[in-house]
């Protein structure tokens, strides 16, 4: 018969074994997430991006670890942005955690919409959650102003180059490295049409439209020839710098003669879409694609599709596309969500959290993540291999060693210089105007720009 | 001072006096002020700055609000001087004899009552150079390899046209109720006299309709004027310029720039020019 005291210290052991077979559980992070803020409900605002899908799929872990409960709230880019300025500026404060795109990160800083997170990660860390040395410093400096970092990233997109790798393989083609094999490949698809082939695929896609989106391809095939839009002096260089109009009579010579139809009005999904379909030969976008180019389910180029870091152009650049998205805190947060905030960015950003949506099984599952730490693991590799999409996961890891934003305008002001530019080249594109004249409107809109916001 | 009825009159057009005044004269009169002031939204630090006439000098020499004026009007004379032929030709048709009369008059209201945001996407796809029915039945007539949304010189035109095919049933609708009303002694007068029913349309039916006519204008063009929404779903603007009117370009400096006094300084331009353009085209048309 088993005494009393025996049972109490079978129970103790039992209970003991449990928890330590629980702690050794894959499912439990290596850093202990504090209860402290349990009750605490965060308001979250996002876009509807692959990294909402898996963000969604692992949060429930989250709120049961923590006790924190979060609400998303999800729209459009475009809805988001106007939804988060009314509240910034009408100080509402209904939203905590924000969604930070890297290139309106100047304009919130600059207005105070956004707090430093300096304070937050010298102070408030949980040891081993979050690692900012897991993040090549550019991906970090994209949400940073002026050394401050006003957001953590949790996706970051380079600049790739997509191709069919059916047709390069039946014609022995290598993967273009340079703007001048880019350029040879495409001549020689233009020659292959003209006979009769491939009739319905463009050669060359890409974002014609005169959204300020476009900017970023117009700026990062710019950088390519060495050329950026502002100087030091914060002047526009369009007119002096010659290398803008090699540039851009490539670019426009790209999209109008190796192009489809109407290209002047082309957006990013646009161009996906036509890839998708198997009707373009090749691109260089954000490096995003990948996952969905290889998903049987949606795409038509399945087993087709190749993936390389973007060409380089003649200034031993590659054709860039640095796009960054991260959490920020809103600065009307109260003092006790703020720290809360905190903790649930650290789990967002963190790089075991990254690994996670490496590893959902299909809903939200994405390759294109931004901690250089994950993107060398095997536990990566692995995955993207079982989902087929080993090559992309290479793909990924050399756009983000080429990573360089150094080219870009980090200004408050983006929004209206990117729109002005992107307007002129897709109205070159589309045969309104001449390169020459696009060059000329786009340096004075952006010179009239930035005159009246007190540059000069 | 006034009688218990009198005041019972004021009290009861009270609530729709509230109304007009929170609703529509505050916001006016805040959109005003606000064109003298440089407000950006993104700027609050900087707060509202009264610069005096600065906006308007600053808009007035600005090429990109000329171009988009410019589209605006060309696309209000073409939009209703082309739908109020084709409205006023179909009337004509329906206020004769025609079998199954209530049946087309019923029919044709038809694009008017869906909402043009359904029909610019709609027609964003009709024109779509892959896939489009436009673009496949002008193939069957030889033309191959066109995209009309993609190209500047056709964008805008073919914009128009959709606003033509939805808002021609409005134009219908009116000078139809307008003709219903006439008198037929007029008509029965010339024919006996021997007039040709181009004299009896010159003569008689057009200057009897006047009043449904100028009605009819106005609100095209003050429609027209302000058309937003096929445009934004179709082209937004692009490419490059070439279907930018004033209210695409108000709208972008509105809420994409955040830029208020700006923003306010073009609604309150256009705002003119729609009171410019209804006047004259009332005085026009109902003189004498």
């Amino acid at each position: 018969m088993v005494s009393k005291r025996d049972k109490k210290r079978l129970i103790c052991t039992a209970v003991t074994l449990i928890m330590i077979i629980m702690g050794s559980s894959p499912t439990l992070f290596a850093a202990e997430l504090p209860t402290k803020y349990k009750g605490v409900t965060l308001r979250v605002i996002e876009s509807e991006t692959t990294p909402l899908f898996a963000m969604k799929e692992l949060l429930p872990e989250f709120e049961k670890k923590t006790g924190i409960k979060v609400t998303v709230e999800v729209y459009d880019e475009v809805a988001v942005r106007d939804k988060m300025v009314l509240d910034f500026t009408s100080h509402t404060g209904l939203y905590d955690v924000s969604f930070l795109q890297w290139w309106f990160v100047p304009e919130y800083a600059q207005a105070g919409f956004i707090i430093p997170l300096d304070h937050l990660m010298e102070t408030k860390s949980i040891p081993g959650l979050l690692n900012l040395d897991d993040f090549l410093s550019p991906i970090l400096e994209g949400l940073q102003v002026g050394k401050v970092q006003y957001g953590i990233p949790y996706w970051y997109l380079g600049g790739m180059l997509y191709y069919r790798t059916d047709i390069f393989d039946k014609y022995g083609w290598a993967v273009p490295e340079t703007i001048a094999d880019t350029q040879e490949i495409l001549d020689k698809f233009k020659s292959i049409k003209k006979q009769g082939q491939y009739d319905k695929i463009a050669g060359w896609v890409g974002r014609g439209s005169k959204e300020f989106d476009s900017f970023g391809s117009i700026a990062g095939f710019a950088w390519a020839y060495g050329s950026k839009l502002l100087n030091d002096a914060m002047e526009p260089t369009l007119l002096s710098d010659p290398r803008w109009k090699q540039a851009m009579n490539k670019w426009v010579s790209f999209m109008k003669d190796h192009g489809p139809l109407g290209a002047g009005n082309m957006t990013w999904y646009d161009a996906y879409n036509l890839f998708m379909e198997g009707k373009a030969l090749m691109f260089t976008e954000t490096s995003d694609y990948g996952a969905d180019f290889t998903n049987p389910q949606i795409s038509k180029v399945t087993d087709k599709a190749g993936f390389a870091v973007g060409p380089k152009g003649p200034a031993g650049n590659h054709i860039q596309w640095f796009y960054s998205e991260g959490f920020g805190i809103n600065s009307d947060i109260s003092r006790q969500k703020k720290e809360a905030a905190w903790l649930f960015i650290q789990w967002r950003c963190s790089s075991e959290t990254q690994l996670k949506e490496a590893q959902l099984k299909k809903v939200g599952r994405r390759f294109d993540l931004c901690s250089s730490k994950v993107l060398q693991s095997v536990q990566y590799m692995e995955a993207a291999r079982k989902a087929g999409a080993e090559d992309y996961a290479k793909g990924i890891l050399e756009t983000i060693k080429a990573a360089d934003p150094s080219y870009w305008p980090s200004i408050p002001e983006f929004a209206e210089v990117a729109e002005s530019v992107a307007t002129q080249f897709s109205g070159a594109i589309a045969e309104m105007n001449t390169v020459k004249d696009a060059l000329k409107n786009a340096n004075d809109d952006v010179y009239r720009i930035l005159e009246k916001a007190g540059y000069y | 001072m006034f009688s218990a009825s009198k005041q019972l009159k004021y009290y009861l057009i009270l609530p729709s006096i509230i109304f007009l005044l929170v609703m529509v004269i505050v916001p006016l009169l805040y959109t005003i002020i606000l064109t003298f002031c440089n407000y950006d939204l993104t700027k609050p630090q900087q707060g509202i700055v009264f610069v005096g006439v600065n906006n308007y000098v600053a808009l007035f020499s600005n090429t990109r609000f000329w171009y988009a004026l410019f589209r605006s009007v060309y696309y209000v004379g073409f939009s209703i001087g082309v739908s109020f032929v084709i409205g006023f030709g179909v009337t004509l048709l329906l206020g004769g004899t025609v079998r199954f009369k209530s049946f087309y008059a019923t029919a044709l209201l038809i694009p008017m009552i869906m909402t043009p945001v359904i029909i610019g996407l709609g027609f964003r796809f009709m024109y779509h150079p892959d896939f489009g029915i436009l673009p496949y039945l002008f193939s069957l007539l030889g033309i191959k390899n066109i995209d009309l949304l993609g190209n500047s010189q056709w964008a805008l035109i073919s914009i128009i046209l959709t606003d033509i095919w939805q808002w021609t049933p409005f134009v219908i609708a009116v000078l139809y109720a307008g003709l219903g009303y006439l008198s037929r002694e007029p008509f029965e007068a010339a024919r006996i006299d021997g007039a040709s029913h181009f004299q009896v349309l010159r003569y008689i039916t057009i200057p009897l309709m006047r009043i449904p006519i100028a009605t009819v204008l106005v609100i095209r063009s003050m429609d027209a004027m302000r058309a937003f929404d096929k445009i934004f779903m179709m082209t937004r603007g692009g490419p490059g310029l070439a279907t930018e009117t004033l209210s695409i370009y108000s709208w972008r400096v509105a809420f994409a720039w955040f830029k208020m006094g700006d923003a306010s300084t073009m609604g309150i331009l256009m705002l003119l020019i729609i009171i410019a353009i209804s006047n004259i085209l009332v005085s026009i048309i109902t003189k004498g």
